[in-house]
């Protein structure tokens, strides 16, 4: 749920719930208004008729029937007690008659009440119409209503628009935010806000992602650093074995000394060599690109591993290659068929099989092999070594992995028992 | 041969000085670019192993020199920085050769061997050893003049072993003369392994002065039978 929709359906809601209540107040605060004025009016017509009739006693009989608006009639002394003991002051009724002019019912306001006049009883009920008052709370609560409306929707859309448009820096940043990576080294820059919470929040990402990008080139330049310095002192060790090597009078233990050291010290300088070259890619240190035949050397590179594929009983069918140039730097292009046959033909098994074909721009490398026991997820990962081969430094994947990254080849990874497959997309 | 090793790191000096004297070349050192200057001034040399970080300079200015006085001097460059623009640079400048440190001495020797050889027998890219002869054009390999016919990686084996004669090849040395540095080497010593136990099997079967001496587990020598 967007913020936005939130914010306006809650504001929404507070104002709906407000403008009823608001409604309901006005409704019953101005009919109670009404019942005043009308039973004030119908108090002071009372005494207004009483009066007359106080001066003019025998007009009483006129009035029996409703005479105008009001009527008189005479009760027993029974019935006068009575109605004092019910209603002591007199008593307000609200009235539905049939009004044949108008043919329809209509509300009336009732006053009763009854007095006595030279020793007779008499009751008498004063009417008056209530038709008009309630057409006006009528009119009065459909324009109320009217203009909630009204208002609910200009709310609606104003909040909409202004919200729209403070929270514009918000969304314009998470979008940078969103599309940057730290591996390309660039810079965000903000839209100046006039908000603070937003200036704030522009200002700590900004922060946030310097401090990650000198963190970022450090730890890169660490490693290219480090693998440097230990160049020359393994560069060395080896040379001093290989002289050791030569002395003539070697017996078999310290022959077999020498071996072990030796075998260690290249693994160590190869891993080192590795790692460096995965720096150097990282940094982008290889600009020199031309245009390479991408068919012509996937196929050199693959005559190179001829004799390799004989001794473990591998047949390598290429198929469907069709012509591939792209502008690359060579040596890479060279590392990265080299890496993908050298992987292809460890995790094969004797006798088994590799498939290679160029098409629509993609180059397929199926092979052979068991199912890999981790993550696919893992595969281009550094050191993910989960074959059990001492002489593998588990960078090959990874260094494929990095030289498509630095070009945006796109590289995937399927398998279908019993073949693996990588591709590549150039 | 008279070599010329410009390193500023006096213990690789002393290890590549000791091993190309042990086989009879002489060998001088010079630790900074205008130490190497003067020496190329006052002396010829057949070939310049050329250390490329030096802390007075950068020593492709050496190999700037070397080629503007048109010195008949091979250049090998040793860089630790493994960088390919060296690489190019060097080569672009005149350099017969590359090396990334590490390093294996095999392969120095092999490589500094291939470009005197160059520089000395021009045109005539034949090496004789015994009753062994290169045809280095024609990729080719005679024994008392019959063709012994190889494969292409027994035969980059047996020209390594012949440009490091009597000496021990480790395992390491030849997977990486074999594959380079930017592969990764699984199953390589078994598959060096029986390539140079064919290899042996043939020099045999033509009754080869040389053959290939396994010595213990560390590696192999080509020696005279």
């Amino acid at each position: 749920m967007k913020l936005l929709n939130l914010t306006t359906r809650y504001f929404l809601t507070l104002i709906f719930i407000l403008l009823i209540v608001w409604c309901a107040v006005i409704y019953f605060s101005m009919r109670t208004t009404i019942y005043m004025e009308t039973d004030e009016y119908l108090s002071f017509r009372e005494n207004e008729i009483l009066l007359e009739l106080k001066e003019n006693p025998i007009a009483i009989d006129d009035h029996f029937q409703y005479n105008g608006d009001f009527k008189i009639k005479s009760l027993s002394e029974k019935e006068y007690t009575q109605f004092i003991h019910k209603h002591k002051n007199g008593e307000f009724k609200d009235v539905k008659e049939f009004i044949a002019s108008e043919g329809e019912e209509e509300s009336f306001r009732l006053r009763r009440s009854v007095f006595k006049l030279e020793n007779k009883y008499y009751q008498i009920t004063i009417l008056t119409t209530l038709t008009k008052s309630e057409d006006i709370l009528f009119t009065i609560l459909i324009d109320i209503f009217i203009f909630s409306i009204a208002f609910f929707t200009l709310v609606f859309v104003l909040n909409k628009l202004i919200l729209r448009h403070l929270w514009k820096p918000f969304y314009e940043t998470l979008a940078k935010i969103k599309q940057y990576k730290l591996d390309t080294e660039s810079n965000v820059n903000f839209e100046p806000s006039r908000i603070t919470e937003f200036k704030e929040l522009n200002e700590s990402i900004g922060a946030l992602i310097q401090n990650n990008l000198s963190v970022y080139q450090q730890q890169k330049h660490f490693i290219e650093n480090a693998s440097h310095e230990m160049q020359t002192p393994v560069g060395i060790i080896q040379s001093k074995l290989e002289l050791l090597m030569e002395e003539p009078n070697l017996n078999k233990e310290q022959a077999l000394l020498i071996d072990d050291i030796n075998e260690q010290i290249d693994r160590l300088s190869r891993l080192n060599k590795t790692l460096l070259l995965l720096s150097k890619i990282e940094n982008n240190q290889f600009p020199e690109n031309n245009l390479v035949d991408i068919t012509a050397l996937f196929v050199k590179c693959c005559d190179n591993f001829k004799e390799l594929l004989e001794f473990k009983n591998i047949t390598l069918q290429m198929i469907d290659l069709d012509k591939l140039s792209v502008n690359m730097n060579r040596d890479l292009a060279e590392i990265l068929f080299s890496n993908l046959i050298k992987n292809a033909i460890n995790h094969n098994h004797s006798n088994g099989s590799i498939l290679a074909t160029i098409k629509d721009r993609t180059l397929t490398l199926s092979n052979t092999g068991d199912p890999i026991s981790f993550d696919p997820q893992l595969l281009f990962e550094r050191f993910n070594k989960k074959s059990d081969n001492p002489q593998s430094n588990g960078l090959g994947l990874s260094i494929v992995k990095k030289i498509c990254t630095l070009y945006h080849y796109n590289i995937s990874y399927t398998y279908t028992s019993p073949e693996h497959t990588l591709s590549i997309l150039f | 041969m008279k070599l010329l090793i410009v390193e500023d790191e006096p213990s690789m000096q002393n290890s590549i000085s000791a091993y190309f004297s042990k086989s009879g070349h002489v060998c001088e050192i010079a630790a900074t670019q205008k130490n190497a200057e003067e020496r190329i001034q006052l002396y010829h040399y057949d070939c310049i192993i050329l250390d490329i970080s030096l802390p007075d300079g950068n020593g492709l200015r050496i190999l700037e020199q070397v080629k503007k006085k048109k010195l008949k001097t091979g250049v090998i460059i040793l860089s630790a920085k493994n960088s390919l623009d060296d690489k190019v640079e060097g080569l672009t400048l005149g350099a017969d050769d590359y090396l990334a440190k590490p390093f294996h001495f095999t392969e120095l020797n092999a490589r500094v061997t291939a470009i005197v050889r160059r520089l000395n027998f021009q045109g005539n890219n034949q090496i004789e050893i015994g009753n062994i002869r290169f045809d280095l054009e024609a990729q080719k390999v005679f024994i008392q003049e019959k063709e012994l016919i190889l494969k292409k990686k027994e035969y980059e084996l047996l020209l390594f072993f012949v440009s490091n004669t009597d000496r021990v090849v480790s395992k390491s040395s030849l997977a990486e003369h074999i594959w380079g540095d930017n592969s990764d080497r699984t199953d390589s010593f078994d598959f060096l392994y029986s390539q140079i136990k064919n290899l042996r099997k043939r020099l045999n079967e033509y009754q080869s002065d040389y053959n290939i001496q396994a010595i213990y587990g560390l590696g192999y020598k080509l020696v005279q039978e």
